[in-house]
């Protein structure tokens, strides 16, 4: 791999969440760092069409190839060369059937010789055949014991695919599924980042309120916390909308003009 | 309460909130609580002593998980109340409590809990 190394200014900028508090430390090169090498999204959504490009070329015959992911956010092709392989995989989560499901749940390579006659997937053969899908191939992406996916390979021939593609696509799909991986890592560690500078930002809120409360007399930073607990649960709203409200005004009370019977100097 | 009971009952609120550890411990953290993930996934199966201040911090970060999900669950009535009682609530409780005469604005309320044990 000659990829760069990952940079801060891939990651989008987080919103912060109150103006009125300082900027909430950037996190998100450290954790890229720690989340090990990871690939920019670009460059691995380049890497997979590679690996699909290369799949279609290589399995003699084919009419499109592309990959399902399948995570918490659902199931949904990349790098599809063309249209007819991204419309035949629509269906597929469409009817929730289909050779690519299957290949993903059961984590085994899956073969239907011609979609005209194979009776697995009934709906999905007899809308694929409709497209001009007549043969299919299609492969698990197994992440460790994991399966994260599947990438296919479609023909408009009946009886295309043979012994020696299956072998092919073994070895392309463990390309695309280190690619895959990598790809999840980032998010993770994205998603990671924007946790923590969120709880952070609410942290700094709670502890400039446990300040307020201990310059106002708090015996300790305990009792003073256990007085915000107590003004949440009376009001019903979480600490840190209380820290904020709390921060809040002591700020507009230091602003205000004093009050005519308490003239200043 | 004993302490055995109250790291119980903690995690069985954390398994109600449907909350992993680490996922408590980052609201934890988030509310200012200074003990790392060990130390609270420790204390929730009751390995690890937590001082009280640390308990109540993440008692209050655990409840409020609880609140948030039930009221993901709740069926909101066909007519709103006007205006935001709860809101209103809150800024007397900080007139209160940044009054200068001595403010009780705990009338009412379960006594604040005892110090370090």
């Amino acid at each position: 791999m000659t990829d760069p190394p990952p940079h801060a200014d891939d990651v989008p900028p987080v919103p912060t969440h109150d103006p009125g508090l300082p900027p909430p430390v950037d996190v998100a090169s450290a954790l890229t760092q720690m989340a090990g090498l990871v690939l920019s999204r670009e460059t691995v959504d380049t890497a997979l069409e590679l690996v699909t490009s290369l799949a279609a070329t290589t399995t003699a015959g084919t009419l499109g190839a592309a990959v399902t992911v399948v995570d918490e956010h659902g199931k949904r092709s990349k790098a599809a060369s063309n249209a007819a392989a991204e419309r035949s995989d629509a269906l597929q989560y469409e009817f929730d059937e289909g050779p690519c499901l299957t290949a993903w749940r059961t984590q085994e390579v899956v073969r239907i010789d011609d979609t005209t006659t194979d009776g697995r997937w009934p709906r999905w053969n007899e809308a694929a055949s409709q497209l001009g899908v007549r043969s299919v191939l299609s492969t698990p992406l197994l992440m460790r014991e994991e399966s994260i996916g599947a990438m296919k390979v479609y023909c408009e021939r009946p009886h295309n695919y043979g012994p020696h593609d299956e072998h092919v696509m073994r070895l392309l799909a463990a390309q695309a599924a280190i690619l895959l991986a990598n790809s999840q890592s980032l998010q993770e560690a994205r998603r990671l980042s924007r946790q923590l500078t969120e709880a952070l930002a609410s942290r700094d809120a709670v502890a400039q309120a446990t300040g307020v409360l201990l310059a106002r007399g708090a015996a300790s930073a305990q009792d003073a916390f256990a007085t915000l607990a107590a003004a949440a649960r009376r009001t019903g709203s979480p600490v840190l909308d209380v820290a904020r409200a709390l921060v809040a005004a002591v700020a507009v009370r230091n602003t205000a003009p004093p009050a005519p019977d308490n003239p200043g100097p | 309460m004993t302490s055995e009971e109250r790291s119980r009952r903690m995690d069985t609120a954390r398994l109600r909130a449907e909350l992993t550890v680490s996922d408590l411990w980052l609201r934890y953290v988030a509310m200012g609580g200074t003990g790392d993930a060990f130390d609270v996934d420790g204390y929730l199966q009751g390995l690890v002593p937590l001082d009280t201040y640390q308990q109540d911090v993440l008692a209050q970060a655990v409840n409020e998980a609880l609140d948030d999900r039930y009221r993901a669950y709740s069926v909101p009535l066909s007519t709103p109340r006007p205006g935001d009682a709860g809101a209103q609530q809150l800024d007397r409780l900080i007139e209160g409590l940044l009054g200068d005469e001595a403010p009780d604005p705990w009338a009412g309320s379960e006594p604040p809990c005892p110090g370090p044990a």
